[in-house]
């Protein structure tokens, strides 16, 4: 490379396009008298540590594209230098594409590899998830669980917190490429989001403080997907254990997930805490809620129906506990919290996502059998 | 080192080999390397390797996933049947096989993996330990997974790596960075710190536990540590989640070593040419189905493909070793185990990391019965080492066959460090055993506290055999007589220039969305926001990459657009990034006169950025240096590249500042995008009769007022907490200079007071802003608050250190302030009205998260 330096009184020079950047003559005008014309580290100039052997794939900050660009920008201390203010961005890919020809074939799985799919068994997968907006970094405990029939659920491993639902593909482990470490891609379009991903705790102690959750277990049962939690109070005691079973919803005309959840209590005399249900998205319409006595609890069922504007699909949001608390509906008034007990026997939650082609009566009475499986 | 060809694996005769090679013998010819391969069209990037009691070989992966050999010996590799028994784990950098139980390491927790079905997959993934937390940063990778007999795991966690400076290791949550121990009944607790990528976590025979870590900032060289309960490392990021710390409110530096903090010696250090990367330890149990070797260790080595042997011994309580090139050409080795029958087997993977050979899949080493002609053993003794060989010698060696130096490395923060103060050392005799295979080097000054670097040259077996290798590399913590040694191999030297250091001594022109640091900006304007430029060869720049810049173009009559510095200046240096669509002309003008042109064409490439830094020199005035696109254009000094000539010529106008100290200019000719417009004074400074108004050490002379929280730490004022002012207990300051180097945060605000009331009202008195606020207060560093105001952002980061300067004194006029900001004066003012006419000198804490760092305080 030349340079245009004209002294100012200088008549125009005549102009020729310029050529995209010569990747092989940039690396040997700035990479080859340390790293060698063919790349091998044996350069005229001696520098401590040694330059790399490119040719061998040594590199220590990465061999892919973007850590070697990385590597190119920043430089590396103490003996290699910053070429962010020497080379353009384009030049700098130019002699990142020269390099690459320079080392060894290095393995990378590529999208089509890294993509996950769920065939007739449900898929359990965990990593970070994309970061939700107050974060800086990605999600770091990350659970996906796929089942038959195209439904994603997600949660959050680390406090067992229910995150959304996707239809379509599954996921893309982009961590399978790269240097790793990011976040899987949901491969599905979301059909419902717990309050943006940022979800509050959905099991509280009687007095509505919230119990923390601890994951114990996943496991694959087939088609479904199980998982075991712990409850547990302020002060670290296991108030109540939980299994959480998902599996497909295919009761036309919905479709979608159901998250059986079952609590039992640790303690002596059971356990009575409350549960808040997913949140009515926005648009949301509570279509039924009733609680029905029972000989020793109450049965509480609640569906929520939202119209998607501009599309053929309605979300459907349906719970049904078992094992509701007597005298105990009304406790936080406002709050949607449904309490629930368990004493001789669990208390179950059944909860419904799941999308039909409308609201209509078909739909409506195929959430009323589902709920009463 | 080996300069072996490399072999194809496992398919030559090792006999054929010893017979074909006169010179050296080759490494195959006594452990020779087979390589297992995943099923096709699947990857296996180990990061784990276990064997069950039934002999099978657990093999977990990167991708999450397990993998069962079940017979992992098989005569034929290809034969070997790999099993996939589970997937969708979070990585699994570490495994623990034991029986038939398999606990596999993910990223968030320690798992154990149970197939309740017996259809060889596992289905129930239990939490056994966890979560580990995890701020969600790429690089958080968990290592480990060895298990005491007591039933503990220990695993190790590596820093996560910022984009800014991507390999200087920060501790983003807790815990990163340390050494943990998960009990059996499943709690994780702290165990030791101060580690950066510490991708070895491994158990010795005797449940000694040994962690790799991995060279970069803080760690000179790849290093194993004999990890004690509570040590701590040399890296300090891990430091913040300590007891101690955190009561304290104590934040690690970057760069900065940290105080008072014992630092732990490494075991071994692994020379550079040795180790660029080191993943985990094996101790060879195999009582010599291995060869020569048993009771030592070997290690895993990606970057260079290879297997290190390692031999460790404890002195007086301190452990360290020697280490040894072992065998090249095996792969990217990231974990070495054990097969029950002495086989070693080398689990691979490379990607994203660096690595030779083989990127993944699986590597098995056997020995042949053919031992090579080896150091069998290198021990410490009382002034020098005794060296066991695998065979007898040909003949008594002589001194000057041994070359004995020492060197130590610096522990800083900077990627790694070079070999120093290498000492070469006096072989004073050299004592052969009868039978030949034992020599006991006796040294002159052997010191604790280096690696001793030992090479024998032309040294023979009784066979002819030529010693392979002839080096070892020995780090010598402790000798067998003397006091206990406290110098360590990786000693503290200053810490070295720090990026934000580099960025010192500027002042910008311009911060994006302001352009109030030019006088005249005729045709001009700041995007404000990210524009795109293209990236064809268009003459507009309507449509291309970048953000923050300004866009310059000549007006619909041509007339050129004009940019002028709001600063006078008088030799300067200047730096600046310029894009140009085709046919464009840019000039950067000194005194409005003296200059350069920029042109696009075949020299100077469109439609991307280029970066131009220019030096400017007056007496006579000249250009020193020119460097575009980091290219020099100007060799030596006084070579005139250009010419005077009158700006008039070009259409514009006369400028206002023309003269000796005339401002910089930038003229766009043709449509332009500036970015980074910087200008560092290369002016000569008078330095004489400044005296410090601050001692170093406390806040001797100075009074607080307000709730702000003054601090000398680290040998400089720190200014936190809610408002208030740090005054001078003089208070008759009339006519001075007074300057101060200083450092702000984020969104800090702070000041120099002068002529001020003592309490705590900010407008009794004059004040020079300092202000790294970006939008709440647009009152930026350099201005004369409430008279001069400058929105432009002029100091170069956050947290870099600048240099303010203010001259104050009652002229015929009034008062007359001036204001310099690194030597470039950016305010000259005249208070007519006589506002204050003396008072004390204060710095300004301006609110609860600003962070003011004061390094230096002078008056003349």
């Amino acid at each position: 490379m030349r340079i245009a330096l004209l002294v100012l009184a200088g008549s125009l020079a005549a102009q020729e396009p310029a050529p995209a950047p010569d990747g092989k003559a940039l690396y040997l005008a700035h990479c080859a008298t340390c790293h060698g014309n063919e790349g091998r580290g044996d350069g005229p100039t001696r520098v401590d540590p040694r330059p790399r052997d490119l040719s061998s794939g040594l590199f220590v900050f990465g061999n892919t594209r973007d850590a070697i660009h990385k590597t190119i920008l920043g430089g590396i201390q103490p003996a290699m230098p910053a070429f962010e203010s020497v080379l353009g961005e384009a030049m700098r890919q130019a002699v990142v594409d020269h390099v690459l020809t320079l080392m060894p074939e290095t393995i990378e799985a590529s999208e089509a590899q890294s993509r996950m799919a769920v065939g007739s068994h449900a898929v359990v997968v965990r990593g970070h998830l994309p970061a939700t907006r107050e974060q800086r970094f990605a999600l770091g405990h990350g659970l996906v669980i796929g089942v038959p029939g195209g439904f994603t659920a997600e949660y959050r491993s680390d406090d067992v917190r229910y995150l959304g639902t996707y239809a379509g593909g599954f996921l893309d482990r982009t961590d399978w490429r790269g240097r790793g470490g990011t976040p899987l891609r949901l491969l599905g379009q979301p059909l419902h989001l717990e309050s943006g991903r940022l979800p509050a705790a959905p099991f509280r102690t009687g007095q509505n403080v919230p119990l923390a959750a601890r994951l114990t277990a996943t496991a694959v049962r087939g088609p479904a997907a199980v998982l075991e939690y712990e409850l547990r109070s302020e002060n670290g005691a296991t108030e109540a254990r939980v299994q959480e079973t998902l599996r497909a919803l295919d009761r036309p005309p919905l479709r979608g997930l159901v998250r059986e959840v079952r609590i039992t209590g640790t303690g002596g005399g059971g356990f009575a805490g409350l549960f808040l249900p997913p949140g009515t998205p926005q648009g949301g319409k509570v279509l039924e809620e009733r609680t029905v006595p029972e000989r020793e609890s109450l049965r509480h069922w609640r569906v929520v129906a939202q119209r998607h504007a501009g599309q053929d699909q309605d979300l459907w949001l349906a719970v049904r506990i078992e094992g509701a608390a007597r005298g105990a509906a009304d406790a936080f008034p406002g709050t949607g919290l449904l309490p629930f007990a368990t004493g001789s026997d669990l208390a179950r939650i059944r909860i419904l996502i799941a999308t039909s082609g409308d609201a209509g009566v078909a739909a409506r009475a195929a959430v009323a059998e589902e709920l009463e499986r | 080192m080996s300069q072996a060809p490399a072999l194809a694996c496992g398919l030559l005769c090792a006999t054929a080999l010893l017979a074909a090679q006169s010179n050296g013998v080759p490494e195959a010819a006594h452990y020779r390397c087979e390589y297992l391969a995943p099923p096709a069209g699947t990857f296996a990037e180990v990061g784990g390797l276990g064997f069950t009691a039934s002999g099978r070989l657990v093999v977990s992966t990167r991708f999450g996933q397990v993998w069962i050999l079940d017979d992992p010996l098989a005569a034929d590799p290809a034969q070997v049947r790999w099993r996939l028994y589970a997937e969708g784990l979070h990585e699994g950098l570490g495994l623990h096989v034991a029986g038939e139980e398999i606990h596999v390491l993910q990223r968030g927790e320690i798992s154990r993996l149970i197939d309740t079905d017996g259809d060889g997959r596992a289905d129930l993934v239990r939490t056994v330990a966890g979560p580990i937390a995890l701020s969600g940063n790429y690089h958080e990778f968990a290592f480990g997974l060895p298990r005491t007999r007591t039933g503990s795991f220990f695993l190790a966690l590596n820093l996560g790596f910022l984009p800014e400076t991507w390999w200087l290791g920060s501790s983003l949550a807790p815990w990163r960075g340390w050494v943990l121990e998960a009990t059996p009944d499943g709690a994780l607790l702290p165990y030791a710190t101060g580690l950066r990528s510490p991708d070895g976590v491994s158990l010795s025979p005797q449940d000694e536990l040994f962690v790799t870590d991995n060279q970069g900032d803080w760690v000179p060289a790849c290093a194993v540590f004999a990890v004690r309960k509570g040590g701590f490392h040399g890296h300090p990021a891990g430091l913040l989640w300590q007891r101690e710390w955190q009561a304290a409110g104590r934040v690690p530096s970057q760069t900065v070593p940290p105080a008072g903090v014992q630092r732990e010696p490494a075991a071994l250090w692994l020379p550079y040419d040795l180790s660029r990367s080191v993943g985990d330890l094996a101790w060879d149990t195999s009582a010599g189905r291995f060869g020569p070797f048993a009771g030592q260790v070997f290690a895993a080595e990606l970057t260079l493909g290879r297997v290190l042997r390692l031999q460790l011994e404890r002195v007086r309580d301190q452990w360290q070793g020697a280490a040894f090139a072992f065998r090249d050409d095996v792969g990217s080795a990231h974990r070495v185990c054990f097969a029950p029958d002495g086989t070693l087997f080398a689990g691979l993977t490379n990607r994203g990391w660096g690595g030779a050979g083989k990127a993944h899949g699986i590597a098995r080493l056997r020995f042949t019965g053919v031992a090579p002609f080896a150091m069998q053993r290198v021990e410490l003794r009382p002034g020098g080492f005794a060296f066991t060989f695998t065979e007898p010698l040909a003949a008594d060696p002589r001194p000057e066959q041994l070359e004995v130096t020492q060197y130590e490395y610096a522990w800083w923060w900077k990627y790694g460090s070079p070999e120093l103060g290498a000492r070469p050392l006096r072989v004073r005799t050299l004592e052969t055993s009868l039978d030949q295979r034992r020599v006991t080097a006796h040294l002159d000054d052997l010191r604790p506290g280096y690696v001793t670097r030992m090479v024998w040259k032309d040294l023979r077996s009784r066979t002819g055999a030529a010693l392979r290798p002839p080096r070892v590399d020995y780090t010598l913590n402790q000798l067998h007589d003397g006091p206990p040694n406290a110098k360590p191999v990786a000693v503290e030297v200053p810490p070295p220039q720090t990026r934000q250091e580099a960025a010192e001594g500027w002042v910008a022109l311009q911060d994006g969305r302001n352009l109030d640091a030019f006088t005249r900006r005729d045709g001009w304007r700041e995007a404000g926001e990210p524009v795109t430029l293209p990236r064809a060869a268009t003459q507009q720049l309507e449509s291309a990459p970048g953000t923050q810049v300004a866009l310059g173009a000549p007006d619909a009559a041509g007339k050129p657009a004009l940019l002028v510095a709001r600063f006078p200046h008088a030799e300067v240096a200047v730096h600046a990034a310029v894009f140009l669509p085709r046919d464009g002309r840019v000039e950067f003008l000194f005194q409005g006169r003296h200059g350069v042109e920029l042109r696009e064409g075949a020299d100077l490439p469109k439609g991307e950025w280029v970066e131009v830094d220019l030096e400017f020199r007056t007496a006579p005035p000249r250009l020193t240096s020119l460097r575009v696109g980091g290219k020099r254009f100007l060799q030596q000094e006084g070579r005139v590249v250009a010419r005077d000539r009158a700006l008039a010529r070009s259409g514009a106008a006369i400028l206002d500042g023309e003269g000796a100290d005339g401002p910089l200019a930038v003229v766009a000719h043709t449509p332009v995008a500036l970015r980074d417009l910087q200008i560092r004074s290369l002016a000569p400074r008078d330095e004489r009769g400044w005296k410090p108004l601050f001692d170093g050490t406390t806040l001797a002379g100075w009074k607080v007022t307000g709730a702000g929280r003054w601090q000398v730490r680290e040998g400089r004022i720190v200014g936190e907490g809610p408002p208030g002012y740090l005054h001078t207990e003089r208070g008759d300051w009339k006519d001075f200079e007074w300057r101060a180097r200083v450092r702000i945060n984020h969104g800090g605000n702070s000041g120099m007071y002068f002529r001020k009331t003592f309490g705590d009202d900010a407008f009794k008195g004059y004040e020079a802003q300092i202000n790294r606020s970006m939008a709440a207060d647009p009152v930026k560093t350099g201005s004369l608050y409430r008279r001069e105001l400058l929105k432009t952002q002029l100091v170069t980061g956050d947290d870099v250190w600048f240099t303010q300067r203010v001259a104050c004194r009652d002229e015929a006029q009034g008062v007359r302030i001036r204001i310099w900001l690194n030597e470039i004066l950016v305010v000259d003012h005249v208070d007519r009205e006589r506002a204050f006419p003396f008072g004390h000198l204060a710095f300004q804490q301006h609110h609860d998260g600003s962070r003011v760092e004061i390094a230096s305080v002078e008056h003349r």
